[in-house]
């Protein structure tokens, strides 16, 4: 009956009678990471057969007397198979090397450029298995890293998976997210939504956030860092767990893990599945979510291993999409808690925002020990995914939607108690004799997404390791609308202003029913190949690397509705990306450490800059985005402290950004050149272990982001090509602080253990220098230069119970969290208004006092 | 364990009381809970007049000898006895303004013509004055030269030879007035020995009021009123006056005013002559009604209510429209856009209706968009109010115009002129504005 609570059982068990150990003879060594040489702190060094022993310090290494009798010791720890190391009195262990407690997880590190501590030059923050256990509560799982510095994540609208994060003042599109190794972000855009991965947090090992370049090898978009998903992959050891939680707002989740362990035959599998349902905070944002996670691995023979890994988080979710001003949430009933986006039809809630995606993502993983210098890693994979989210449409569309600040537009049916009036729009259609005026759709959005990752390893000699590889992806995205609900009319006619037929290849008469595709169906596709090659040095204090990459890619767009046959697709648009790193990290003693990273590279534009106007229309001027980066750090290690300290530099040149702006009734893009931002600041982070029971984390991470130059564009009129009209466009942005994330956080952590059984935490995590969200091509007027609205600066408090105990022979765990204990109220999220201030400003409340409890039986 | 405590309790005290809202609350609730402000609409109904009592109670209306400013002050400290300073509300009541004085007299005289035989000069009564040159027979006709009043006289005694004192008589004849030959018709009076031509002449129609008197066509052409030429209590007039009039006069101009003549079977045998005076109203031929809804505002001050003439007006897309064409006509067409609704001089966009105020959107000659939205909302006020006001009861008149400026987004704002000059042709000062509103 092994099982992973087994480590901290154990330790917390030292914890209380290591007071009481008879001092006889002294051992000591250090615990380290066998496939990384990375220490690890917190590993428990206990006597075989005894409760008495230690644990390792931040720096890996312990102390301690050894009372008469001990023959050996067992050192473990969470995730690494425990070691039985046979004693002969005092005396000096030396380094110990525990190895991963998971199948082929050492090649998936490798694969996914994990970092390690001391050795990797970035500044980089884990966050371990255990830790999400007891710190995620009701929180998403982005959310996990905001007590490291430079993040803002918040939970934006507040629907199930609709969370975010930025880094260093980036958003998603700018910050590369991986799972084990392979890149997640969208093809076209950049971004990552959660709620695709709603689950992952259930079968995550680590989490890793590399801030700045970060080390990954492969090309990412990560101009302000790197998040690094390991998964479970197949556990070395037989067992599983069922875990059972409740929370606020009729939160219910049920878990079940089963892993077979490497069997004598060479397999091993572990299956694990959940399901979380609930209400949602916010009114109306209720959901259910499945995961599924099954991992099959198979040692070939000594040299090959293969690994395949299924992952899927199927679910639907109401939705908040619409924000209000602060004015409007203190005069409704509702308050923080109120969502524009729902009403009844027929009696029954039903929401205008609402979403349901299921993404499941295969890899088949191979790793080939070639000769004892060399070694391949390639993984195939395949992501499939279908769903899409709630719209609407019609020429009286607006009838169901709310102005952008919450306000009642002049169109928008309400009822008197402020909810979407679909009566009297079903009303209104069942009258209309040319048919529905407004109906609901579902805007698809699915995508198929193949791909090849490989990494050749080899070792030139002692100290130089070169690394090179490819990154071939094939990726097909469909972008359509279809009618779900007619709402009460009997057809609906899918035409323009000027009754122009959306699809030319389509009567502009004809009656068109529920699932019936309208407005848009236009396909997209890219192909990527990328080349990536990196040199490692290491030697003694020093490591060192350089690293380059060519990335090329390919964008096709498809547009079945405005083009007819034979004219509906684009030729291929080529760009060409290239990055180039180096870093250096240098160990000035056991407990000092000093690095420096640069970096410089050029991204291709997204999907959407280079095809204009919703059409084939091509961007004459899409161009690459440059980005520049440069770090330096500083770390500390001893047994009771460690402390991180690190300085960026990031500039960002061409932020591609057109925008369409009415000109004369005529629709003129500009495509802004020219715009730079500056992202800089200083980041630390700390451990201190107070007494054996009493731990302190610490974070604070000041930036200053701005744009530092006003941008230009010239106009092209896209309703008339022949219009030579010299139209130009200015965006006054200079000075202009970057809004949508705090520039100054700071976290502040205790950890008790209380006695034997019983461990709390409480973490304070405050947000300060945060400005509203703009859009930054709105900025052209001359006469106003004022930043953005400056938000309430806040802190939230949060904190956790674990309590371990028996049931019936088998290892249980209960968990319990409060977010935001003192139900502070705050806003997280606003767009910045027209006068620039809280009156104007729209966005979205946090979440108030939130708690869940938890159950996770082992077995 | 008091050294945890210590820190928890530091913790606590540092952190918990931090309520990061705090100051925007307490603005919330000067903005909303402080003053119970509201602009509201409110329409009369027969139960507030009875309320009001007097005249209003007696006529169900306001008039001139009534008016709304003596009563419903009072009537709304009754109704909004709540609402703070700075409140208005726009009534709606019947206004009393009177029946149409030239419109009675004219019917006395249509009455007063229908009891007098009238008499048309046929060919052979000219032929019977003489046939040579410069004699009424040899056209059949009177002119300047040929005097009816010289043969007239003679003509009627003639013709009536039994006619006794005070005989009335409407005679019809040609007169040729150099052109063409009108019919005039005059009446003459017996006084026992001698016709003279009496002083009676047709009551002077309104200034700007054209008559037309219903033809058996027009009956026909209304269908069942064809029947006996006449409307009736079951085909009554109004049914079919305004239709035929925009039927009959399709190029009529707003603000045209017609008096329709018209035969109206009263019953019993009687068919009487009736009229109705209409005018053409946003395309609409409307009858003449002596009670009004009237609408004005009432603004709530610390003395109380009080009638505010102040204008409040929404621009809609045909008064973006009128800006546009202004633009067209006054400053150059080549501002507009290919379609026609749109303009960049000062950015007034009737598809979109709006200001678009976005920088290029605007003749660069005006600094800020502020400007140039100033210059044309004050160039269309005189086109959209061509009778404003000046002063109200000693009160100046100030036009507070409502209008939606798109720059990235619709905004709307207000911007207020004062009427300085009294239509026609009024003259309009800038204010203040715009303001987001």
């Amino acid at each position: 009956m092994k099982n992973a609570m087994r480590g901290i059982l154990t330790m917390a068990t030292i914890m209380m009678l290591s007071i009481a150990a008879i001092a006889q003879t002294t051992v000591k060594g250090v615990v380290v990471d066998g496939s990384t040489n990375e220490s690890l702190p917190g590993a428990s060094i206990v006597v075989a057969g005894t409760a008495s022993g230690t644990v390792s310090g931040f720096d890996g290494s312990f102390t301690f007397e050894l009372p008469s009798g001990a023959t050996k010791v067992v050192i473990s720890f969470v995730g690494f198979l425990s070691k039985e190391i046979a004693l002969k009195g005092a005396q000096d262990l030396g380094t110990i090397k525990l190895e991963s407690d998971a199948v082929g997880l050492k090649e998936v590190s490798v694969m996914a450029s994990v970092a390690i501590n001391r050795q990797t030059p970035v500044a980089v923050s884990t966050i371990s298995q255990t830790l999400i256990a007891e710190k995620l509560g009701t929180q998403e799982f982005p959310e996990m890293l905001k007590s490291t510095p430079g993040v803002y994540a918040t939970k934006a609208g507040g629907g199930y998976g609709d969370s975010r994060i930025n880094l260093r003042g980036f958003e998603s599109e700018n910050i590369g997210v991986m799972i084990n190794g392979v890149p997640i972000n969208g093809m076209e855009n950049g971004k990552v939504y959660w709620s695709n991965w709603a689950g992952l947090s259930d079968v995550t090992r680590s989490q890793q956030v590399q801030r700045g370049l970060g080390a990954s090898k492969v090309a990412t978009p990560a101009v302000g860092g790197t998040i690094n998903i390991l998964t479970n992959s197949t556990d070395a050891k037989k067992g599983g767990s069922f875990a059972y939680g409740i929370g606020n707002n009729g939160m219910e989740k049920q878990m079940l893990t089963l892993s077979t362990g490497l069997m004598d035959n060479g397999w091993a599998v572990t299956f694990s599945g959940s399901r979380t349902k609930g209400d949602g905070w916010v009114k109306s944002t209720d959901f259910e979510g499945w995961s599924y996670f099954l991992s099959v691995g198979k040692q070939i023979n000594e040299d090959h291993r293969l690994t395949f890994t299924v992952f899927g988080a199927p679910q639907w979710h109401n939705q908040r999409y619409t924000r209000g001003t602060i004015e409007d949430y203190e005069n409704h009933q509702d308050g923080a808690r109120r969502n524009l986006d729902y009403g009844f039809k027929n009696g029954e809630r039903f929401n205008t925002a609402y979403n349901f995606y299921h993404k499941p993502q295969a890899s088949l993983n191979h790793y080939w020990q070639i000769n004892e210098k060399t070694n391949l890693s390639t993984s195939v994979y395949a992501s499939i995914s279908e769903g899409g989210g709630r719209g609407t449409d019609g020429a009286d569309k607006y009838w169901l939607r709310y102005d952008k600040d919450g306000k009642v537009g002049s169109s928008t049916r309400v009822t008197a108690d402020g909810y979407i009036d679909y009566d009297s729009v079903i009303a209104d259609n069942a009258a209309s004799l040319s048919g529905s005026r407004a109906v609901i759709t579902n805007s698809v959005n699915s995508h198929k997404w193949y791909g090849l990752l490989s990494n050749l390893s080899t070792d030139l000699n002692e100290n130089l390791k070169l690394s090179g590889g490819i990154d071939v992806r094939y990726y097909k995205g469909e972008h359509s609308s279809k009618i779900d609900d007619l709402l009460g009319g009997d057809y609906f006619v899918d035409v323009d202003n000027n009754g122009k037929s959306k699809n030319i290849n389509r009567a502009a008469n004809t009656k068109l029913k529920k699932g019936d595709k309208i407005y848009y169906d236009n396909p997209g596709e890219i192909m990527w190949g990328g080349l990536f090659s990196q040199l490692e040095y290491q030697k003694d204090a020093l490591s060192a690397f350089v690293s380059a990459s060519v990335t090329e890619s390919q964008y096709r767009r498809t547009d079945k509705f405005q083009y007819l046959p034979g004219n509906q697709k684009t030729a291929w648009q080529d760009f060409l990306g290239y990055s180039a790193k180096a870093g250096a990290n240098y160990n000035l003693n056991e407990q000092h450490n000093v690095f420096v990273n640069v970096g410089y590279f050029e991204k291709a534009p997204f999907f959407n800059s280079v095809f204009l106007n919703y059409a084939n229309d091509i961007n004459p001027d899409a161009e690459n985005e440059k980005v520049y980066s440069a770090e330096v750090g500083y770390g500390f290690r001893s047994n009771k402290l460690s402390v991180n300290v690190n300085g960026y530099y990031t500039k960002w040149m061409d932020k591609s950004i057109a925008t369409t702006t009415t000109i004369r009734n005529e629709d003129w893009r500009f495509n802004v050149l020219g715009l730079d931002a500056l992202h800089m600041g200083v980041e630390m982070d700390m451990r201190y272990q107070i007494t054996d029971a009493l731990s302190l984390t610490g974070m604070a991470s000041i930036g200053n982001w701005e744009w530092v130059s006003n941008g230009t564009a010239n106009g092209v009129n896209m309703d008339n090509k022949e219009d030579k009209t010299l139209e130009t466009m200015t965006i006054y942005s200079d000075g202009l602080k970057v809004g949508d994330a705090a520039q100054t956080t700071a976290a502040l952590g205790l950890d008790y253990q209380v006695f034997k059984n019983l461990k709390v935490g409480m973490d304070y995590n405050y947000y300060g220098d945060l400005y509203a969200y703009f859009n930054v091509s709105d900025r052209d007027n001359a006469n106003d230069l004022s930043q953005a609205w400056k938000m309430p600066d806040y802190g939230l408090f949060d904190m956790n119970v674990k309590y371990n105990f028996m049931i019936g022979g088998l290892n249980a765990t209960l968990y319990g969290n409060v977010q935001n204990v003192f139900d502070t109220e705050y806003f997280s999220d606003a767009t910045d208004g027209s006068a620039h201030d809280w009156k104007t400003s729209y966005g979205f409340y946090g979440f108030g006092r939130t708690a869940s409890m938890r159950l996770k039986i082992n077995f | 364990m008091k050294k945890i405590l210590y820190i928890v309790s530091l913790f606590a005290l540092v952190f918990a009381g931090c309520d990061p809202m705090e100051d925007i609350y307490k603005d919330v609730d000067k903005l909303s809970n402080d003053n119970n402000v509201h602009s509201l609409e409110y329409t009369l109904t027969a139960d507030d007049y009875s309320d009001i009592g007097g005249d209003p109670k007696k006529y169900e209306s306001f008039s001139a000898y009534a008016p709304a400013t003596d009563y419903l002050p009072e009537f709304l400290d009754g109704k909004y006895p709540t609402l703070d300073v700075s409140s208005s509300v726009k009534v709606t009541y019947d206004f009393y303004r009177g029946s149409l004085n030239y419109l009675g007299d004219y019917l006395d005289y249509l009455e007063v013509l229908a009891a007098i035989d009238s008499y048309t000069l046929t060919t052979a009564d000219y032929d019977s004055m003489g046939t040579d040159q410069g004699q009424p027979g040899k056209y059949n006709n009177f002119d300047s030269g040929i005097k009816a009043s010289d043969y007239l006289p003679n003509f009627l005694l003639a013709k009536y030879p039994n006619a006794i004192e005070n005989d009335e008589l409407a005679v019809t004849y040609k007169f040729y007035n150099g052109s063409a030959n009108v019919d005039i018709t005059e009446f003459w009076v017996f006084d026992g020995s001698v016709w003279t031509k009496s002083d009676k002449v047709a009551p002077e129609l309104a200034e700007g009021v054209t008559l037309y008197e219903l033809v058996a066509d027009d009956y026909d052409s209304m269908g069942t009123p064809g029947k006996y030429n006449n409307f009736s209590s079951s085909d009554a007039p109004e049914n079919y006056l305004s239709t035929f009039l925009g039927v009959k006069f399709p190029y009529a101009s707003e603000g045209d005013k017609f008096l329709v003549l018209y035969k109206y079977y009263a019953g019993g045998g009687v068919t009487e002559t009736r009229a109705k005076e209409y005018t053409l109203t946003d395309g609409t031929w409307m009858e003449y009604t002596s009670t009004v809804a009237k609408t004005d505002q009432y603004l709530k001050t610390a003395n109380g209510w009080l009638f505010d003439p102040t204008v409040l007006y929404t621009m809609g897309a045909d008064d973006y429209l009128m800006i546009v064409n202004y633009v067209k006509d006054n400053v150059g067409a080549e501002y507009l856009d290919s379609y026609g609704t749109a303009e960049a001089y000062y950015g007034s966009n009737s598809y979109y209706v709006e200001f678009n105020i976005g920088s290029g959107n605007y003749d660069a000659s005006f600094a800020t968009w502020q400007d140039a939205v100033t210059a044309g909302v004050k160039a269309y006020l005189p086109l959209k109010f061509p009778e404003a006001v000046a002063q109200v009861d000693g009160v100046d008149v100030n036009y507070v115009i409502t209008f939606a400026g798109y720059e990235s987004s619709m905004v709307d704002y207000t911007i207020t002129f004062k009427c300085t000059k009294s239509g026609p042709n009024p003259e309009f000062e800038y204010v203040e504005g715009p303001t987001v509103k």
